[in-house]
């Protein structure tokens, strides 16, 4: 769920670019400069990932992968997020760049702290542990970036209360969705490349 | 691309230009000067040549979030009513939801019309020039050229599952099947990226690109007729 653009007070604008700005270049510099590339087709892989469809009813909902991105890329989801969300708007004009800051915060935060979550305590415990780790973290990172975004923009205006309840809401079944496909997507990474979240082959299972 | 006026413009100057428009959007609380905004995109659209089919498709493809604005902000927001359909609806909230509307509208085509003409690997290298991180240009130009490469891998995955049955549901088999996909996918980018990288090293890559290219130079007349663009834009301000 993005925020377009014109949506926003400035202020809000500013801080989520003042945070964003802070985040990424603190991902800049975890990250080696001969490391970069290998780290942009992860990203586009994670990008095209996020482009798949579920149907639910009469409609679809598409995953985010934030949980999952914040595992396999660590403190590099929020040079990420800022280039996957500037080639949305470049190529679908989706978001927009005022509002790409606070887009990035939206995303990149939650996926930061259940990526950090997981890999500290549901990694080498298990199968379960992959399981119950993989379906917290990826429902944990939906659910963070809906609270966010309604977050942003119940502090835009009285008016906006109701439709940030409708995204907390519209993202239940969503987050649900994504933690069942997170906790097998998470297995079957850790049988087939352990080393994409961070241990060597039969370290994990 | 780049057979519109707009298209022979440096790149550099439309990225600064875009971000003007974007941040004046934001300052933008009058329906007026809301509008206004929308004509200065209009403009710009025109001067782009966009095909205006496809222009209409990306406006209408309004996302998920204006459509609840409008079905809750009339209804939300205090002020005076207008009775419409049996329903007190805000005259304030009505005003709000269509100044949201207008103004990323305007956003759209001044995307498209600026940074649509331009070819992507030259709107990164006017982003490089403008003094933008060494490695988040190169992080843009891996990202966008694989995600390319990745989509044909996805297209690939997704026409062997549906020809062995899958349907993208809520099953236990259909979640099953989009998880694999979903790993399937992360672990072939994860793999190429490993080829990539090596490949890059026996060249001696050493995280930045040697530059094959002149910095680029705008010609005189082109920045003097984008110089009216952007005085135009300044007028759009003033009123």
């Amino acid at each position: 769920m993005h925020i377009s653009e014109g949506v926003l007070s400035v202020p809000i604008l500013a801080a989520g670019a003042a945070l964003t700005v802070g985040f990424t270049a603190q991902g800049l510099r975890s990250m080696k400069a001969e490391d970069v590339p290998a780290t942009g087709i992860v990203s586009a892989g994670l990008f095209v990932a996020s482009l798949i469809h579920v149907s639910l009813g009469p409609s679809s909902v598409h995953l985010l992968l934030n949980g999952i991105s914040g595992a396999i890329l660590g403190w590099a989801i929020f040079p990420a997020c800022v280039v996957a969300l500037f080639l949305q708007a470049l190529l679908f004009q989706f978001g927009g760049l005022a509002v790409l800051g606070v887009n990035v915060m939206d995303m990149a935060f939650p996926g930061l702290i259940f990526g950090a979550l997981f890999r500290l305590l549901f990694v080498s415990r298990g199968k379960w542990a992959l399981l119950l780790g993989g379906f917290l973290c990826s429902a944990g990172g939906v659910i963070l970036t809906a609270l966010m975004t309604a977050g942003v923009l119940a502090l835009n205006g009285e008016g906006f209360m109701a439709a940030a309840k409708l995204i907390v809401w519209a993202h239940i079944p969503v987050a649900l969705i994504e933690g069942f496909v997170g906790a097998m997507a998470v297995l079957f990474l850790a049988k087939v490349r352990p080393d994409m979240i961070g241990r060597k082959q039969g370290e994990l299972l | 691309m780049s057979d519109s006026p707009l298209g022979r413009i440096d790149p550099r100057w439309k990225i600064l230009l875009a971000f003007a428009v974007a941040i004046v959007v934001s300052f933008s609380r009058e329906i007026h000067s809301s509008a206004l905004l929308l004509g200065y995109g209009v403009f710009l659209a025109f001067l782009g040549r966009l095909s205006p089919k496809e222009t209409l498709k990306r406006l209408g493809a309004v996302n998920g979030l204006l459509i609840t604005l409008w079905l809750t902000l009339p209804l939300t927001t205090g002020g005076e009513t207008v009775r419409l359909a049996g329903l007190d609806l805000s005259l304030e909230g009505i005003d709000l939801a269509g100044n949201i509307t207008l103004k990323s509208s305007a956003m759209v085509l001044v995307l498209m019309a600026l940074l649509g003409t331009s070819q992507t690997h030259l709107v990164m290298r006017g982003l490089k020039e403008l003094g933008l991180s060494t490695k988040l240009v190169t992080l843009l130009h891996f990202c966008s050229r694989y995600i390319h490469v990745i989509t044909d891998e996805n297209r690939r995955i997704h026409e062997a599952a549906a020809l062995r049955g899958y349907r993208p549901g809520i099953t236990p088999r259909g979640l099953r099947t989009t998880a694999s996909m979903v790993a399937s996918l992360l672990v072939k980018s994860y793999d190429r990226s490993v080829r990539v990288n090596d490949a890059l090293l026996l060249r001696g890559f050493d995280g930045t690109f040697p530059s094959v290219h002149e910095p680029s130079r705008a010609a005189l007349p082109d920045l003097a007729w984008f110089g009216g663009i952007v005085v135009l834009f300044g007028g759009c301000l003033v009123f």
